[in-house]
């Protein structure tokens, strides 16, 4: 039972896959996370903050919310305290979770990011540096420690995978790019592996195979209107068939609703290539993956009780605090309030 | 000059001379002036719209950069954009515009723009350094002919001058000095041949 | 097998007493939990969640006092127990088995329905007592049922002669 509901396929689903099981183990946690919800940015909020006139009066706003600017503040504090806060989403979400591999699984973002950024210096012969984020599993001294001594041995052994894989799709054709490529594919096949090791798996293995979805549908759209090459730029794993994305590829942007039409994703894919026709811009399309995976979070409300609200909370916190960055650049910089809006409504 | 002017025949001749040569120079100036200001006037018609080409395509670039760098987490952005793959050398040539020196600019631009993958970067990024790739292009043209209608212009400001001096105080200067030589020698000769004429009036008696 | 009547109304006892309280147990932490996350957050909430907390823990008392009247109607407070036969005895244990195990599960799930109608006021502090109690409150029906069942079998189903008088 178990097994096949762990690997739907696309029709097995109206809308949102299934969320798993309840965990009686998580009441705490959960009771603390639906608290909080309460307090967090409500649509109206944001909206608000969009239609603001000027910068001042968006970060006036945020008064009394953990969000609070003091007067006079400029981008640079703006982006201080934006990483705050997620540091402190991120603390607080390995003090929530009980199993400490659910905890590994999403530290290990950061180690992907650290890892694009030493690879590309390392290999184009640059210096290491030292601006690694410390938020993953492998410490950024660590990372710094293996590749000035060429000593990949004292990394985590995944790492080391991904370190191989993408080496080697570098030397093929000497393309920065490929790194990149190598290494998305590492890491989206290295969390699907991991999530289906934890107990009550379901709702981790749907999150990340939506993930790796909504990331090959913009992929999609984005190699189509670069004129890309579409190799290797798909990631395996997703809901939705490797051939039905490759067929994308050679349509013209008003078919790709049709070609969609059986799938969950039909909205993000009509309207975001609408816009991406009309406007030549993505916004559409981030803000209606954005959306549908909200909407899968949001799911996690159908449990009384387990670890899909917490990761769902701190999810939806990490959106909230890249939203509000989103709206406040936008504001520091006068864009279009309708620019924003497209992006966040 | 009229002070310290030796009023002799061989002055009026050089002087003469001189006002011939700077007419000469005054008509071939003005000539040139009036084919600067044409060559000016061209290349300051084509920096209007080239401009505000660059400026539409830099602002976009910089509205996309923003809602892309605003939408992706701060460490994606860093390792996306570590590293550039875009290659970019310029050299410099002179050309030669009515003998003034302009610059031509020479650039050299290989590998893609885009340098990073796209599980973790935002769209708009790709947008933006599309828009910013076209702009270069535009920007090297714009630095190009606005370096050109300045040394024009430069040029052209030179070259009036020299023509309205030679219009104004050589030729005039020149043709005062050689009037006055004249009135001197034909004094001269006045009291020549008044002098001979008294001569001849004391002989005779 | 005189002894034997005793030791499966003590079973009995023992079931409904251990059975209904381990219930009570489970559900209580549940719901203490879950109050205790949202009172981490709003403390203010204590007086309102207080109520959907200690609503699993009816069953537990009922169990004891089941357990109770079993030992009151062997006359084990008086020092001597009545002599009773093994089926009297399996008479009693089956007397206490309707609260130890109405009890042991109501108690479980009570302790759930009640944590989520505390995760619910966390959202929607009015519909707390419409809602989270209520619901809650209907789950200790059946406890009361089993309770009842029990103590009327007890009290009334199971006659046992006079103390002192052999059977």
């Amino acid at each position: 039972m178990q097994l096949d509901k762990m690997d739907l396929g696309i029709h097995d689903f109206f809308t949102y896959p299934p969320v798993g099981e309840d965990d009686y183990a998580y009441m705490f946690q959960t009771a603390q996370v639906r608290s909080m919800e309460t307090q967090m940015l409500t649509r109206t909020a944001l909206l608000d903050m969009a239609n603001a006139s000027d910068f001042t009066s968006a970060a006036g706003s945020l008064s009394g919310t953990e969000y609070t600017l003091p007067s006079g503040a400029g981008a640079a504090e703006l982006e201080t305290m934006l990483r705050q806060r997620r540091s402190a989403v991120r603390r607080l979400f390995e003090d929530l979770m009980l199993d400490e591999r659910i905890v590994e699984i999403f530290r290990n973002r950061n180690d992907y990011a650290n890892l694009r950024l030493v690879l590309r210096r390392v290999l184009t012969d640059k210096p290491v540096g030292a601006d690694y984020s410390a938020e993953g599993n492998a410490p950024p001294e660590l990372l710094a420690q293996a590749f000035e001594e060429q000593n990949y041995a004292i990394l985590p052994e995944h790492v080391q995978a991904a370190i191989d894989q993408a080496t080697l799709a570098y030397y093929q054709n000497k393309s920065v790019r490929q790194i990149d490529f190598a290494i998305d594919r590492a890491e989206a096949a290295y969390g699907l592996e991991r999530a289906r090791t934890v107990d009550g798996n379901v709702f981790l293995v749907n999150l990340f195979r939506i993930q790796v979805d909504l990331t090959n549908l913009r992929t999609m759209l984005r190699v189509k209107s670069l004129g890309a090459d579409p190799r290797d730029a798909l990631l395996e794993g997703g809901f939705v068939e490797m051939d039905r994305l490759r067929q994308g590829f050679d349509l013209p942007y008003e078919a790709l609703g049709a070609l969609f039409f059986a799938t969950p994703y039909h909205h993000i894919v009509e309207s975001g290539a609408g816009y991406l026709a009309a406007n030549g811009s993505f916004l559409v399309v981030e803000q209606q993956c954005d959306d549908y995976l909200l909407g899968y979070l949001r799911q996690t409300m159908q449990i009384a009780s387990g670890p899909q609200p917490v990761i769902a909370f701190f999810l939806a916190k990490e959106h909230e605090i890249r939203t509000v960055r989103l709206i406040l650049t936008a504001k520091k910089n006068q864009l279009d309030t309708k620019l924003i809006l497209d992006r966040i409504a | 000059m009229l002070a310290n002017v030796n009023a002799t025949r061989m002055e009026l001749l050089r002087l003469r001379k001189r006002v011939a040569l700077a007419s000469r120079g005054h008509r071939l100036l003005s000539e040139k002036r009036d084919e600067i200001s044409r060559q000016l006037i061209k290349i300051a018609r084509d920096i209007q719209p080239l401009r505000q080409k660059v400026e539409t395509e830099l602002s976009q670039t910089f509205r996309r950069f923003m809602l892309a760098r605003a939408s992706m987490e701060p460490e994606h952005t860093t390792a996306a954009l570590a590293v550039p793959t875009k290659k970019f050398s310029m050299a410099m040539q002179f050309a030669s515009v009515m003998n003034v020196k302009v610059p031509h600019l020479l650039k050299e631009i290989e590998g893609e723009i885009i340098c990073y993958g796209y599980a973790t970067t935002s769209g708009e990024m790709d947008v933006a350094l599309l828009s910013l790739e076209r702009a270069f292009d535009l920007l090297i043209e714009l630095a190009e002919k606005e370096k050109q209608a300045r040394l024009l212009a430069v040029e052209l400001q030179m070259t009036r001058r020299r023509v309205n001096v030679l219009e104004h105080v050589v030729i005039p200067e020149i043709q005062e000095t050689t009037r006055y030589i004249h009135d001197k020698l034909s004094e001269a000769e006045r009291d020549n041949t008044s002098r001979l004429m008294k001569i001849t009036d004391i002989i005779r008696k | 097998m005189e002894f034997m009547g005793i030791g499966f109304a003590l079973l009995g006892a023992a079931l409904a007493v251990f059975l209904s309280g381990f219930g009570s147990a489970i559900g209580l932490a549940a719901a203490a939990k879950a109050a205790t996350g949202v009172l981490s957050e709003k403390p203010e909430r204590y007086g309102t969640l207080m109520l959907l907390v200690v609503l699993p823990s009816t069953q537990g008392i009922y169990g004891f006092v089941v357990g109770l009247f079993v030992m009151i109607k062997l006359n084990m407070f008086a020092g001597a127990p009545i002599a009773i036969t093994w089926y009297q005895g399996l008479q009693i244990l089956a007397a206490c088995l309707p609260i130890a195990f109405a009890g042991w599960i109501s108690g479980i799930q009570q302790g759930r329905t009640g944590a989520a109608g505390i995760l619910m006021s966390a959202k929607r502090p009015e519909m707390a007592f419409k809602a989270g109690v209520v619901y809650a409150a209907m789950i200790e029906l059946y406890a009361i049922l089993g309770f009842l069942v029990s103590l009327l079998i007890l009290l009334m189903g199971i006659p046992l002669q006079a103390p002192g008088v052999a059977a």
